[in-house]
Parts: C-alpha cells; sequence; structure tokens
C-alpha cells in the first residue's frame, strides 16, 4: 500500500521533471496579449507562420489588465512573459517603475521606416483604437444631428439614456472638450485641480441620464443594441460588427481619443533576443499589419499597411486622415503621473450618488 | 479510538491543511502584508488605513456591500428555506428532479445567469416587452440598473446554497419527531414551529452566512445590472488592483471589509448556535 502510494508520487515527480526540461530545450517565447478575436489573429496571422519560419513557438497568455500582473512578476522576481501588452498609460508607469526593457530599435526597425508614434522607448505600437461617441442613429430626434460632446451634453436636444465608462481616464477629457476647451489644451487644465473640478462639474450636468457606468468593453456595445442607453462611449473596433448585425449604430469621430497600445519587452524576460524577433516579424510588417486590421479595426503602423486595405475599411479605421484629425491624441504620461491623485477624487464623486 | 488510528486521521488531514497553508493562509498573510507596508511592499506604516479609511467614501461602500449582503442573504433564508421544504415533502422522484432542477443553474457561471437577467429585464427586455404589447403599461418599467435588480439578481444566483443546506438538515432529522408532536395533541402549525423549523433552521442559517460572505465578494453583478448608485466595494478593490495599482489601499478595503464582515457575522452566528438546538440532537434541549 505504501509502496504504490510512493511508487505513484515518483512518477508524478518524474513526469514533472520530464516536463519542465522540455519546456527548457524547445524555443519558445511567451507572449502576454488581449484574447478573443484579437488573440485569435494573432495566433494566425502571426505566431503560426512564425513559428514555422523559426522555430520559435510563441506561448500565448490571454490578459487584458496587465499592469498589475506585470508588476507581480517584477516583485516576486518571477518573470514569466516575455512579451506583454502595455496601454497606453500602463507602459509610463510600468517604464519609470523600471519594470520593462528599453528596446533596441536596431533589432525591430533597422531601417527606421516606423512613424515616432509607434516608437516609444519602452514598447513597440501595435495597434491604435479610438474611445469615441457612438450613438443610436434610431433615438436621434427626427432632423436633428449628434456629432460632438457639446452634443452628447445636450440633454434638452438630444434626451435619453447615456452610458459611460466608469473611470475618469478619457470623461473627464471629453466634459474638458464639450465645456469648450480646446482638444489641444485638454491636458494642460487637467493637470490643476480647479481643472479637474471644472470636468467635473460640467459631468454634473448629465449625470442624471446616465443610466450605467460600463466597465468592460463589450459592455456599451450591448447597451446600445438592447436600446438600453442611446448614446454611450465605446470602443470603434465593436462597432462595425453592431452594424453587419442591422443595429443602427455610428460612429462619431469628432473629439474622440486617439489611443495607441503597445507591445513591451520584460525586465528579466528570459527569451529576450526572441523576443525580438518577434516584435520585428509581427509589427514590423505591411501584409501582417494589413491582415490584422481586416480581423479587427484596430491598424498597427507598418509603412504601407493602410495602402493594402480596401477603401470602405480604411474609412472605418481611427487613424484614416478624415477621422484622424478630428480626434485628440490621448496622453497616457499624464494619467500615469495623475491617476492615483484624480482617481480619488472621482471615486468620491460617483459615491456622491446621481 | 487508539492513538494509532488517531495518528492515521492527522495524517490524513495534512494534505488538507497544506493547501489551506498555501492557498489560503499565505495569500491573506500577504494582503495583511499589503495593507501596512509601503508601495513597494515592504517596511511597515499605518499610513493607508488612515489614507484609505480617512475620507469616510470608502467606509460608507463598505458599509453599503454590507447592507446588500444582509438584504440577499435574508431574501435567500426565507426563500430557501420555504423552497426546500415543499421540495421536503414531496414524494422521492419529483424531489430528486426538483433538487436538480435547484442545482443545475449553479453550472452555469454568474456572469451567464447576470446576462440573462439582463434580458429579461431591460428596458427592451422580454418583460416589459409583454407589458407593453399588452397594454398593461405604456412606458418601459426601470427595472434593470436599479438596487432592486441588484438584489433580485443576486438572490437568484445564490439561492440554491440556502436550498440545498436547509434541504441536508431536513431530510436528516427523525420524522417521527413531528408526528409524535401530533400525537400529543399539537396543531400542524404548532408542530411545525415548536419541532421541525427548530430543528432545521440550523441548517438554514448556515446556508444564509455562507450567502452572505459571498455576496461581499461579489462586483461582477452589480456592476452590470446595478445602477450607478450600486457598486460594491467589491468594484473599488479591483480597479485598485488592476488599474490604478494601489495595492495598499486595496488591501486596506480587503481587510476592512473582512473585518467589519466577522463584526457582523460572529454575534448573528453566536446568537443563532445559543438558540437553536443542533440537528443531531433529534429534539429541543
Amino acid at each position: 500500500m505504501i509502496k504504490t502510494r510512493y511508487a505513484l508520487l515518483a512518477a508524478v515527480a518524474a513526469a514533472g521533471l520530464a516536463w519542465s526540461a522540455a519546456q527548457a530545450q524547445e524555443k519558445v517565447v511567451v507572449r502576454a496579449s488581449g484574447g478573443g478575436t484579437f488573440g485569435e489573429a494573432l495566433r494566425r496571422i502571426c505566431d503560426e507562420p512564425f513559428t514555422k519560419e523559426t522555430g520559435i513557438a510563441i506561448q500565448p497568455a490571454n490578459t487584458d489588465d496587465s499592469t498589475a500582473q506585470i508588476r507581480a512578476q517584477q516583485l516576486t522576481g518571477n518573470v514569466i512573459w516575455d512579451i506583454s501588452n502595455t496601454s497606453a498609460d500602463t507602459i509610463f508607469s510600468a517604464a519609470k517603475a523600471g519594470w520593462l526593457e528599453k528596446l533596441d530599435w536596431s533589432k525591430i526597425d533597422p531601417d527606421n521606416k516606423l512613424p515616432p508614434i509607434a516608437r516609444h522607448p519602452y514598447g513597440v505600437g501595435i495597434n491604435s483604437y479610438s474611445e469615441t461617441l457612438v450613438i443610436r442613429t434610431d433615438k436621434v430626434p427626427a432632423g436633428k444631428t449628434m456629432g460632438s460632446w457639446a452634443d452628447f451634453w445636450d440633454l434638452k436636444t438630444f434626451p435619453g439614456p447615456r452610458s459611460l465608462h466608469d473611470t475618469p481616464v478619457k470623461n473627464l477629457e471629453f466634459a474638458l472638450i464639450a465645456d469648450g476647451v480646446a482638444p489641444g489644451d485638454v491636458y494642460k487644465e487637467l493637470a490643476t485641480p480647479k481643472g479637474v473640478e471644472r470636468a467635473l462639474t460640467k459631468l454634473d450636468q448629465i449625470r442624471p441620464s446616465i443610466t450605467v457606468w460600463w466597465t468592460s468593453g463589450q459592455q456599451p456595445l450591448q447597451l446600445l443594441a438592447s436600446g438600453e442607453v442611446y448614446y454611450a462611449t465605446a470602443w470603434n473596433g465593436r462597432v462595425a460588427p453592431l452594424q453587419r448585425e442591422k443595429v443602427p449604430v455610428k460612429i462619431v469621430w469628432n473629439g474622440g481619443a486617439l489611443i495607441v497600445g503597445y507591445h513591451s519587452i520584460l525586465k528579466g524576460a528570459k527569451h529576450r533576443d526572441d523576443s525580438y524577433k518577434w516584435l520585428k516579424w509581427c509589427w514590423n510588417d505591411a501584409q501582417r499589419g494589413a491582415e490584422l486590421t481586416k480581423a479587427l479595426p484596430y491598424p498597427g503602423f507598418a509603412p504601407g499597411l493602410m495602402e493594402l486595405l480596401p477603401k470602405d475599411l480604411q474609412t472605418e479605421l481611427p487613424t484614416y486622415p478624415d477621422n484622424l484629425k478630428v480626434q485628440f491624441e490621448f496622453n497616457g504620461e499624464f494619467w500615469a503621473d495623475n491617476l492615483p491623485r484624480i482617481q480619488k477624487v472621482w471615486d468620491r464623486w460617483r459615491l456622491k450618488g446621481n | 479510538m487508539t492513538t494509532s488510528h488517531r495518528g492515521r486521521n492527522l495524517g490524513l488531514v495534512i494534505p488538507a491543511l497544506l493547501l489551506l497553508a498555501i492557498f489560503f493562509l499565505f495569500p491573506i498573510g500577504e494582503v495583511l502584508r499589503w495593507s501596512v507596508a509601503d508601495e513597494q511592499g515592504n517596511g511597515f506604516t499605518l499610513a493607508n488605513f488612515e489614507d484609505t479609511l480617512g475620507t469616510g467614501a470608502y467606509i460608507f461602500l463598505t458599509l453599503r456591500t454590507l447592507f446588500v449582503a444582509a438584504v440577499v442573504s435574508l431574501s435567500c433564508l426565507l426563500l430557501g428555506y420555504f423552497t426546500a421544504l415543499q421540495i421536503y415533502r414531496l414524494g422521492p422522484t419529483l424531489r430528486t428532479w426538483m433538487l436538480m432542477a435547484i442545482i443545475t443553474p449553479m453550472w452555469l457561471s454568474v456572469l451567464v445567469r447576470t446576462y440573462a437577467w439582463m434580458v429579461l429585464i431591460g428596458r427592451e427586455g422580454l418583460i416589459n416587452q409583454f407589458l407593453m404589447h399588452s397594454g398593461v403599461t405604456h412606458e418601459p418599467m426601470k427595472m434593470l440598473f436599479t438596487r432592486g435588480a441588484v438584489y433580485l439578481t443576486m438572490t437568484q444566483i445564490l439561492l440554491p446554497i440556502v436550498v440545498l443546506s436547509s434541504f441536508s438538515a431536513m431530510s436528516t432529522i427523525d420524522p417521527t419527531l413531528v408526528r409524535a408532536a401530533r400525537i400529543m395533541g399539537a396543531s400542524r402549525l404548532r408542530a411545525f414551529l415548536r419541532v421541525f423549523l427548530p430543528l432545521t433552521a440550523t441548517g438554514a442559517v448556515n446556508g444564509a452566512a455562507l450567502v452572505f460572505v459571498l455576496c461581499l465578494g461579489f462586483f461582477v453583478t452589480p456592476a452590470l445590472v446595478g445602477g450607478p448608485n450600486d457598486s460594491l466595494v467589491g468594484n473599488i478593490i479591483t480597479s485598485q488592483v488592476v488599474q490604478t495599482l494601489e495595492w495598499n489601499s486595496a488591501a486596506v478595503l480587503s481587510i476592512f471589509l473582512i473585518g467589519t464582515g466577522l463584526v457582523v457575522m460572529m454575534p448573528i452566528m453566536g446568537l443563532a448556535r445559543f438558540f437553536l438546538p443542533k440537528s443531531y440532537e433529534g429534539g429541543l434541549k
């Protein structure tokens, strides 16, 4: 009885050892990124051809909020991921905390082809998206068009339930723009406590019409589709699938926040050189970038990517010239520095109730 | 029981103890440490408690969480006990089917069940559509994104726990006791109140206590079906952990929540223990 038990233990231990040995031998890069459609597209368009070409396997780890996990890995000294997605604000705080590798651009972009916006010292820009106003066209009063944040704030002309993201990030910007601040001056204004107050006072005006504060990216679209709200902020990439389902929704690009997402290499990553190879392979190649954009309309920055796309897709993209010029560039560094301070004010404001 | 027997029994407990130590005590210890550490997780300071609890906003949020948990566990207690009672009185075949019907929804994820409620009680949801088409109402009733929706959804999600714990208490008592009470001249209601209810209440109360504890950690459901003023302390803790990276503050809130939860629970459980007979005693004290 006891003997069998030990034999079983030994077998389990041996299997464990064999497994970890196999892991050590195989060439592998552990890459954390968003799952779902994006993760699936990455696997098909970047990972599989890459493994075929180089023999380096890509082990995906799905995550939406990578910051907390990067921090945990750095604090415990157990760095599991090699590459991680870093959002526009994460990348600044993570870089300041020393959790990211300063990139050697000669390994990703030797010919210096990528635009400056994609060349962050600590991350390669992988895609761009817009958080902006999305409206139910059938709920807009006849003869009126909703085309700006000032309209979103205009409860008299456009009554009806609304939804915003449950965070100060971007909402305060939108509120200031609605209050007449030029998009270029928004962050200057927000840097002062008075500016934050001004934005919150502006938000007070529409507060009774905010039926729900959304917390995950799919929620505002679901709310719009079910008619729960008429107008909401949302991420542009999720609108087209809804339109294909014949839900009358439309993106208002005017005043939207253009946000860049990055892939970074973690400090202490175990497979650094192979990670560089993959970053170059996936993000500095127009063809693969175009394929990824077809799967999810969050375009990357590889030069020549836009030209490879059909015209009707181009106009749906946040970086299409006509759309680009009416948006403002989201300032991740501002939020990396100020979020904890502003979040406290925001939490108190939210708790005051509608 | 001989000593060698006892030794072997202790040995059987060791794996469970190890599991608890690694996956419960250690993480709880980490949370405690973060609540008194600096931003890097080192040193010792009480400033986090001052900063987080000093503003009062989070205390209010914790109280709201405790209140919601209390309402949900009370409604689960009442609904669950009487559901279990009806199931207990059914024949064996029907009883099995009913229990299956109670348990199967638990296989679905909380998220799916929450979304199902959203489809039902939404502004253009099934209930409102039915009411408006049949002419009962002309304007959609506001049900989704209210506190009531939070109570309703959480109660429905957690109800099976009280049903099962009440049912198991009912099925272990000796049914002849109630019959004896009736033979001695007690009315049906009196026999129920004096014999059956006291013997089975402990099971229901234990189930409700479990519901209360689970409620404290809920955050997905209130975020999805609740209104702007229904977020619970769990929502703030998650956003502090994954978004603003204020782990000290998140740890303080977690400790505060566990602490206040215990303060509320302990006296109630103590009273229940004191006044209710143990179900295995089979009779009143």
